[in-house]
């Protein structure tokens, strides 16, 4: 039956790659080198095969259940239990076994700010947990405990995917699975992948870097640190701690892609201290810009979410010169969406006094584009 | 075997065998037949539940559906308004809206409006700015209707005439509130048809503020809806916000959208209101029998009574106020219904013309006890 | 170039006979998979019922699970509706419901809809063959959506088997249920979970909520059919069912075994030898590694049932057959359920058994109270309803008594034999024997001696005959229950279903209570013959069990020509019976 699941595959290549359908070819060079009658003899065997698998549909499935992909590694999650216990503050969390020696790869959080960490594997077994290290910038910790031969997620056979993968989210979220039982699953897809940075002030997280965003409620209290893989059981992400879309007050579900965590989960390992990484988010300038630099005067800023209008500009001024006029609404600046004037003037402490901006105003109905760049001296 | 190669013999082509000069031709009716037989193979394979291979088919089908809608699917920004209504708290993220009209429209949740943006700028899929104007809002399925000014005609989506969506098929909530460039989705079924009234059809795909606005389409790319929180219970501009990711949320039928845009082009459109009061606290059980009218309502104007029990509307027969709340709560103030009613042994018939007015549908609001243990 | 052609070709006949046009043909599959689910879902709703208080102020969901009529909901569903109820489906029309039995420990309740005698049920199917990350579909009606009764329907798939989840105080615990993704919203209570075929696993009940308030966060949890199948019988008794307990705790030792910590003297178990430090092996077929594996699977059974548990002790595994004992006293059950209901507690924490000030685990608004709702019951409900202490619906358990009683008097007729009843034969370690049962008393003769015992004497001063734990009072009861029918007994009511060692199927058991001693009839349910007689002198003795087998005709009554007598762990003798005269 691989055969014919090879098929499968390659029509679904075909439909990817637009390549020509491997099945097709490999019969027909097949066809075409044998005799008539040998050919013929392949073929019907091939159809014999078919017909037989037609009609039991059930018996010979040669392709695994999502419970069979299950069985296999819903023993690499794990149970983390530690401080907290107060205050809303569940005393535990998820985790995964990255290593057969006991290497677990989980969350920092509070849970683990304690010398007894406990470890509960998907069959009971329970083990006293070791804080090998952090990377706080990323949010991430490694557990050590002291076991060999564990079931385990490779995490260099982790794979990167796009929006609209099947996943199921493996984690022990509101610390259902209690005894020698398995942590709980759900199912979904990736929503999207998107970067936690994209919005300034969105997302109350230190980790910046991309996520991908689930359809699944999977960010409970105790599910951080539980894996996300494919439906094929492949490594694809960790499930991260709760987040507040501050934008529309929504609970993110979301998990951060592996290939983002390897590098300080291997320096955490080896002992390293790991280097600070380059994406780190924008830091504010020691000099910014200021819209009095500009010669702006925003109209006066009474509500919640004043717009951000014009109301007159300081004559000779750097923007009086590039063409802003009274009464346009301020949008964009350098790209970035402005909402309001506080987020404007926000928006302003992180570029530098000397740079060029871009403004994207709307006058009259029309998106009108101004650079504008601010000069000591108020001349150019 | 045996059998099998008599069988097959008796293929008019298959007999050819034997001849050098068809063997091309002969190695293509197998491959005919294998192909034909692989089709069958094929879908018995993966009509069996708890496939993976089904499921990674399932899985491109979803991409290719969201693709498909994708040229459809706009992201709207909104600047300045206000920051809460009542008490609760307004985002200010960006929303989602759907192209209905080559030439600019574009419909979306009026949740992503109700702080009244001073300015909204819609990004089309290919990543062009545009300023929008809101021209009008149906405030019976809370939708508003925006309008830009495009370069080149838009793309309008393919829908799912209402008569074929079906409870249980797949259902994929498409937003593009997180990334202009790509569109954000979630899968679910769709839940049930005919709910808040008969305005909405349900999904329980992860719905939220991520895709208001949005389409929900099949799983051939097709739109069955427009995303937007809705309750049966209440009239209220946020009901049904509260549900948001809960599996539980609606969509308003596209073909309702698509049939009422040249009203809708024209101005806002208001839920009709009759003005009478019904019997029972739970409208699923509630008798029928009207007991009160207000004063000037178009029930008291069209000659209503307390005590007449409703039996039908516009032909359709009335068991319980659920039906009553059902006809009328789909239609637009201005809209007309024949309503015949028991008044004691007689029965009459009245015309009536739905009104705008703020007491919501007339009939009032209800608060019922939704049974489920919890542990905290 | 051909090659591309003939795809083509194939393609669109494949698209023609399925309908559909310009589609790829991967999606075809996908559709056929979409249309099987849609026809699944279409037939499964057809069985759902939206639970309405007549009230009209709250509600819930159920499933009808029988033709003629009998649902399952929760226990904190029908709690507020008293004892009628209105039930809508999806034909779209509003039925009368009454209630029928209550099993509050375990939140289900069992009533009964009226007006028809074909209503589409839920095909039950075997909820321990459910393994995670099977599809499953939830329907019901969360938040009163279903205004016209069509059900919502949620998709999901199950994400743990053999959960536990804690109870309020003892009501509604969760034992061995199954957790899914599916939404499951407030309304949904009630109302069943399918598997990927349509068939019922379970029924959704409780949900764990995040701190964004009563809506679903991915988990969910429903009691397993086959939990409910186990109390079926008791529910259709009209009681109050109670759940079971094995009178014995246990701990984890140092080295992770389950042992006995505390056992009560007067217990079952003690009595089949569970002493402290025993290590629990496995419990009703299940292995048992923690203590919550054991609590976990105790939920599962009901009060009374027999079920096999093995011990460790040094070294050697005992395999005894447990009777259980019930949780709660009959008045302690009966105040609770008075009560509110509590709040579950979290994990961990000690069940309050203060009131607190959340009211019903049902939510809504603060103000809810336990409302006996004056509206009048329909006349169809008062024909099935009747009060009594200490029961649900007393109707049903009067209906169940008169069914198993009239299939029995049929197939023995034995009611018009007024007379001594005689049964001789010969045992079956040899020697003959001789039984005499008349109103006042019963008489047994053996070669080596003679026993007797009296009417009058049932408060079990004399067990007669020695070591038989009361055989001629059991003989005597047997007799009584026969002649004399369910009214003059003494209290005759039907207790539920019971297994039978040896059997695969349950018993019907009747209870008959006369003069303080408590005698149990076993029946099969099939063709109403008397399997066996349990008699229980005292309450913390074992007793008299008296199993009738090898029936054969005579005289023109099918009777037992075998008739085994056990007491405790022990064979008290075989009977085999070659005459009987009535």
């Amino acid at each position: 039956m691989q055969i014919l699941f090879d098929h499968l595959a390659a029509v679904l290549a075909r439909r990817v790659d637009s390549k020509p359908p491997g099945l097709s070819r490999r019969k027909l060079s097949a066809g075409t080198s044998l005799t008539a009658r040998r050919a013929s003899t392949a073929a019907k065997f091939f159809l014999f095969a078919l017909l037989v698998h037609t009609c039991s549909s059930h018996s010979l499935a040669a392709g695994a259940s999502t419970a069979e992909v299950l069985d296999r590694i819903q023993p690499n999650v794990v149970k983390i239990y530690g401080a907290g216990g107060f205050r809303g503050l569940e005393p535990y969390q998820s985790g995964m076994i990255v290593s057969a020696d006991g290497h677990i790869l989980t969350v920092f959080s509070y849970v683990l700010d304690t010398d007894q960490i406990t470890a509960v594997l998907a069959d009971g077994r329970r083990f006293e947990a070791r804080l090998l290290g952090a990377d706080p910038r990323l949010d991430v910790a490694v557990l050590k405990i002291d076991a060999a031969e564990l079931p385990h997620f490779d995490l260099g056979e982790a794979v990167e995917v796009d929006a609209g993968t099947r996943i199921l989210a493996l984690s022990n979220l509101f610390g259902i699975a209690i005894g020698n039982e398995p942590a709980s699953v759900q199912h979904g897809v990736v929503s999207v992948k998107t970067g936690l940075a994209a919005r300034r002030g969105v997302f109350n997280s230190v980790y910046r870097g991309p996520v991908y965003v689930l359809d699944a409620a999977t960010n409970n209290p105790g599910a951080a640190g539980g894996a996300l893989v494919t439906r094929t059981g492949q490594l694809v992400g960790m499930i991260g701690k709760e987040l507040r879309n501050a934008l529309n007050h929504t609970w993110l579900n979301y998990a951060l892609p592996i290939g983002q965590l390897r590098e300080s989960v291997e320096a955490i390992r080896a002992g390293r201290l790991v280097a600070a990484r380059q994406d780190e988010p924008k830091q504010k300038p020691a000099r910014s810009l200021r819209l009095e630099m500009l010669g702006i005067v925003l109209v006066p800023d009474v509500l919640e979410r004043t717009p951000p209008y014009v109301d007159h500009l300081r004559s000779g001024s750097p923007a009086a010169r590039a063409g802003l006029r009274p009464d346009d609404l301020i949008l964009l600046v350098g790209g970035r969406l402005i909402t309001s004037c506080k987020v404007l003037n926000e928006e302003m402490e992180y570029i530098d006094f000397e740079d060029r901006i871009r403004l994207t105003v709307l006058r009259g109905g029309e998106l009108v584009e101004l650079d504008l760049q601010y000069s000591a001296n108020g001349e150019e | 075997m045996d059998d099998l190669r008599c069988k097959f013999g008796h293929h008019p082509q298959a007999s050819a065998c034997g001849y050098e000069g068809y063997l091309f031709e002969i190695s293509k009716t197998f491959q005919t037949l294998l192909l034909l037989v692989w089709l069958i193979g094929y879908v018995a394979i993966v009509s069996a539940d708890d496939r993976i291979e089904l499921e990674m088919l399932e899985q491109e089908a979803f991409r290719a559906a969201v693709e498909r809608v994708a040229p459809s699917v706009v992201q709207i920004e909104t600047v300045g308004g206000l920051e809460r209504v009542g008490k609760v708290l307004l985002g200010t993220g960006p929303t989602t809206g759907l192209i209905v009209d080559p030439e600019g429209y574009i419909v979306s949740s009026a949740f992503g409006f109700l702080h009244r943006p001073a300015s909204i700028l819609v990004r089309l899929p290919d990543g062009v700015l545009k300023p929008a104007e809101l021209v009008s809002t149906d405030h019976s399925r809370m939708i508003v209707l925006l309008k830009i000014e495009p370069d080149r005609p838009l793309t309008v989506p393919e829908i799912v005439p209402a008569g074929e969506m079906r409870v249980g098929q797949w259902a994929i909530a498409v937003g593009r509130a997180f990334d202009s460039k790509q569109p954000n989705m979630s899968v679910g079924i769709l839940s049930a048809r005919n709910r808040i009234w008969g305005k909405a059809v349900q999904t329980d795909a992860a719905v939220s503020p991520n895709n208001y606005g949005g389409p929900l389409i099949d799983v051939r790319g097709r739109v069955l809806g427009v995303l937007v929180p809705l309750s049966p219970h209440s009239a209220n501009r946020l009901a049904g916000y509260k549900w948001y990711d809960s599996g539980v949320a609606f969509a308003v039928p596209a073909e309702h959208i698509f049939k009422t845009l040249p009203r809708f082009r024209k101005g806002d459109l208001h839920g009709g209101v009759i003005g009478i009061a019904l019997k029972g606290k739970n409208p699923s059980i509630g008798e029928p029998v009207i007991t009160a009218c207000r004063k000037d309502s178009p029930a008291a104007k069209a000659g209503l009574k307390p005590g007449d029990r409703i039996v039908e509307i516009d032909g359709k027969k009335i068991a319980r106020t659920a039906d009553v709340k059902e006809q009328l709560g789909r239609r637009y103030a201005g809209d007309k219904v024949s309503i015949v009613v028991l008044r004691g042994q007689q029965r009459i018939e009245y015309q009536v013309e739905l009104e705008v007015r703020d007491w919501g549908l007339g009939i009032r609001d209800w608060n019922p006890v939704f049974h489920l243990d919890s542990n905290p | 170039m051909k090659r591309a052609v003939i795809i083509v070709l194939l393609l669109g006949i494949a698209t023609t006979a399925f309908g559909r046009t310009e589609q790829p043909p991967i999606i075809q599959a996908v559709l056929e998979a979409e249309a099987a689910r849609v026809a699944v879902m279409n037939r499964a709703k057809e069985a759902v019922v939206a639970v309405f208080s007549p009230g009209g102020k709250g509600g819930g969901s159920g499933v009808v699970v029988t033709a003629d009529g009998y649902a399952l909901t929760n226990f904190h569903v029908v709690k507020p509706c008293g004892n009628a109820m209105k039930c809508g489906m999806a034909d779209g029309k509003l039925y009368d419901a009454v209630i029928v039995g209550i099993d509050p420990a375990g939140d289900i309740a069992l009533i009964k809809l009226f007006g028809r005698d074909d209503f589409p049920c839920a095909e039950p199917a075997d909820s321990d063959l459910v393994q995670p990350g099977d599809w499953c579909f939830a329907m019901g009606n969360p938040f009163m959506l279903a205004t016209d009764f069509q059900p919502t329907v949620t998709y999901g798939i199950v994400s743990g088997v053999h959960r536990y989840q804690y109870p309020a105080g003892t009501l509604l615990e969760y034992t061995d249920c199954i957790q899914t993704d599916a939404s499951i919203n407030p309304g949904n209570s009630g109302g069943p979970l399918f598997d990927a075929r349509g068939r019922l696993i379970g029924i959704n009940g409780r949900a764990s909520f995040e701190k964004r308030g009563r809506v679903n966060v991915g988990v969910a949890y429903a009691v397993s059919i086959n939990q409910i199948k186990n109390f079926m019988g008791h529910l259709r008794s009209g009681r109050i069912v109670d759940h079971a307990t094995l009178g014995a705790t246990v701990a984890p030792d140092e080295d992770g075994r389950v042992v006995v910590g505390d056992i009560l003297e007067n217990c079952d178990a003690y009595r089949r030898g569970l002493r402290y430090d025993d290590e629990v092996v496995s419990f009703g077929g299940r292995p048992i590694s923690t203590p919550n594996d054991l609590k976990n699977v105790l939920g599962i059974f009901p009060k009374g049932w027999r079920v096999p548990l093995s011990f460790r002790r040094d070294g050697r595994r005992h395999d005894v057959l447990v009777r259980l004992a019930g949780l709660h006293t009959a008045e302690e059950l009966l105040s609770k359920i008075k009560g509110r209901l509590l709040p579950s507690p979290k994990p961990g924490e000690k069940p309050k058994l203060k009131l607190p000030k959340i009211p019903l685990p049902g939510g809504g608004p603060k103000k809810t109270k336990l409302v006996r709702p004056r509206i009048p019951m329909p006349e169809i409900v008062k024909k099935h309803f009747q009060q009594k202490r200490g029961y649900a619906n007393y109707y049903f358990n009067k209906l169940n008594r008169q069914r198993v009683l009239k299939a029995w008097a049929e197939q023995s007729d034995t009611a018009d034999c007024g007379g001594a009843w005689t049964l001789a034969g010969e045992l079956s370690g040899g020697g003959a024997y001789r039984f005499e049962l008349t109103d006042s008393g019963a008489r047994l003769e053996l070669p080596s001696a003679e026993f007797q015992w009296a009417a009058g004497d049932e408060s079990g001063a004399s067990l007669e005959p020695p070591q038989s734990g009361g055989l001629l009072l059991a003989l005597y009861l047997w007799r009584r229950l026969a002649l004399l029918g369910p009214e003059q007994f003494g209290e005759v009511s039907y207790l539920g279903a019971f297994p039978v060692v040896g059997r695969k199927e349950n018993a019907d058991v009747l209870l008959g209570l006369h003069g303080g001693v408590e005698c149990r009839f076993l029946f099969d349910p099939a063709d109403g013959r008397l399997l066996a007689v349990e008699m229980f002198a005292t309450e913390d003795a074992d007793p008299c069990e008296v199993l009738f087998t090898e029936y054969r005709e005579l005289n023109g009554r099918l009777l037992p020509s075998r008739m085994e007598v056990r007491h405790g762990d022990d064979l008290y003798g075989v009977f085999k019976i070659d005459a009987n005269t009535f």
